[in-house]
């Protein structure tokens, strides 16, 4: 199977015939397996970027391809879920009905509606809320049933609008475990998320969004990205001499470094041991995502 | 189409509507109402049925949703539209029935055949109201296409009636555009056959079968057209 591939997309808006270019040359891809987090300032172009890759907007130049077809393939539809921000619907139905107007949508056969039904309400933990209209949902209620429709045909493709806005630490907790448990199940996952935390939890890769371009593309989990914080007794170590044997000059009695792989974490710690330093904590961190988006935005 | 048809049914409106509608129509026909009066009714019901098309979708972001499943843009259209006409068949069924129901039970006459053939009318004006709604709405906003159906057809006949009275003008301005009328008289023709042909008056006789193949022919193109535009349509959601 192949993953999302964008190319070159520009997208631009025409209000009162006045151009607005939003998007001015995407690219990206999406691996199967891989979740990719989506950030960016307010009015980036991430909705609209969504959109497009959804099917919802046309892109004015440039390719979208899901597993190597066109967007628009009802094939690929079907292989897709998608969570809006806000879960609309008439709001007279009650949550299985809903769901099970999904389901007819989704072509589950007939005889499969009620039990994949009451399926995703279990695994959302709605089930008490399957007779209750929708219109007495909260919003975290909302957006888990918003999840549950998107799920309906274990989906190789899942774009997630903000699915934790609004949800209460559970409701967080249990979105988290759905993502982990669709990316072990080889799904491409894209989040669009203002919320850089749960980001950097649960994605392998973010990239940042500005200005219509992909101005960042920033790998979380990969190793040679993972840097290392070696913080050093205060008094016990000669600048000089430790920023000549690593290579980087401390900070605050902190040297931060970029290693390939475990080993070089030892051999890195053993240098800087040999100069004679005193080595009071060795931690691994992620990119920080606050940082880059500081930098970034 | 299943859909639509079950939050017409459970919408506190629509039954409303359609009680309101028996009543009426017991009373009119036990006091000898012609058979048609009542469906003139349905002109209204069409209209505010006809209006929810595709419009609100959009403003409510239903439409995203559905649109996300594995369901092509003009199934979706037309199934949305096959819905609503068939609410609205059960409002001109309910009307037929209440008809009769009237008329028997008061010892009313009934003419079956004009019966029949009035109740066929409503069901095909229906279709084509129903279709130019479905029509209008694929390139406009939510309500906006009621507004432009009737804007249209407020519009074409004013704008009919003064090309008419232009057409006899002999003196002044308005004399030269009746002269130009009386040379070219293909292009009031035209125009009125687009008139006929979008807001058709009823037919001179019962079951009139051209009459019956133009509303057929253009609800289907004006259907087509719908989902032509629609499937190219755009349906943003949210904001950045």
């Amino acid at each position: 199977m192949n993953g999302i591939r964008v190319e070159a997309l520009t997208k631009a808006y025409r209000p009162m015939g006045k151009v607005r270019p939003v998007l001015k040359g995407v690219d990206l891809t999406i691996a199967p397996g891989e979740v990719v987090g989506l950030i960016g300032p307010n009015g980036a172009g991430k909705t609209t970027l969504m959109s497009c890759i959804v099917g919802f907007l046309n892109a004015d130049t440039g390719s979208i391809t899901i597993d190597g077809r066109s967007n628009d393939d009802l094939d690929v539809r079907r292989r897709t879920g998608f969570v809006p921000e806000r879960m609309n619907f008439d709001r007279r139905a009650s949550g299985g009905a809903f769901l099970r107007y999904m389901a007819r949508l989704a072509g589950v056969p007939r005889d499969r509606v009620d039990a994949r039904v009451d399926e995703l309400l279990k695994r959302l933990g709605l089930t008490d809320a399957s007779d209750k209209r929708l219109s007495q949902y909260s919003r975290g209620m909302l957006q888990r049933i918003g999840m549950a429709q998107a799920l309906m045909l274990d989906p190789d493709f899942l774009f997630l609008d903000e699915p934790t806005s609004g949800l209460d630490p559970n409701g967080v907790f249990l979105v988290r475990d759905l993502i982990a448990e669709e990316k072990a199940r080889g799904a491409a996952v894209l989040l669009n998320s203002h919320q850089l935390a749960e980001v950097e939890k649960v994605c392998d890769r973010v990239l940042f969004l500005k200005d219509g371009v992909i101005s960042r593309d920033e790998a979380l989990r990969e190793r040679a990205k993972v840097a290392i914080a070696v913080t050093l007794l205060a008094g016990s170590y000669d600048l000089a001499t430790v920023s000549a044997a690593v290579g980087v000059v401390p900070k605050d009695d902190v040297i931060v470094a970029n290693v390939a792989t475990e080993g070089d974490i030892a051999e890195m710690v053993a240098r800087v041991v040999g100069t004679g330093a005193g080595v009071i904590d060795v931690r691994r961190r992620t990119a920080d995502l606050e940082s880059i988006f500081r930098g970034e935005a | 189409m299943a859909e639509t048809l079950r939050r017409h049914f459970a919408h506190l409106g629509y039954i409303s509507a359609l009680l309101v509608l028996i009543v009426i129509v017991v009373t009119m026909s036990a006091v000898g109402a012609p058979s048609q009066a009542p469906y003139e009714m349905i002109s209204l019901f069409t209209l505010i049925a006809g209006c929810q098309l595709i419009g609100p979708e959009f403003s409510k972001g239903t439409l995203q949703l559905i649109l996300s499943k594995p369901v092509g843009r003009s199934t979706y259209l037309v199934s949305r539209v096959a819905g609503v006409v068939l609410s609205i068949w059960v409002a001109v069924l309910v009307i037929f029935a209440s008809d009769v129901a009237g008329r028997i039970i008061t010892g009313t006459s009934i003419t079956w055949r004009n019966a029949l053939a009035t109740m066929l009318v409503a069901a095909l004006e229906v279709l084509l109201v129903c279709s130019l709604l479905a029509f209008f709405g694929s390139f406009s906003r939510s309500y906006v296409n009621v507004g432009i159906y009737l804007g249209a057809q407020i519009f074409s006949s004013m704008l009919f009636g003064l090309l008419s009275m232009m057409k006899s003008a002999v003196s002044g301005e308005m004399g030269k555009i009746g002269a130009l009328l009386r040379a070219h008289p293909g292009f009031l023709e035209g125009f009125a056959a687009v008139r006929r042909n979008l807001f058709p008056d009823n037919p001179a006789i019962p079951f009139d079968r051209n009459w019956i193949l133009m509303m057929l022919c253009n609800a289907s193109a004006a259907l087509l057209l719908a989902c032509v535009i629609f499937s190219r349509r755009e349906v943003p959601y949210g904001a950045d």
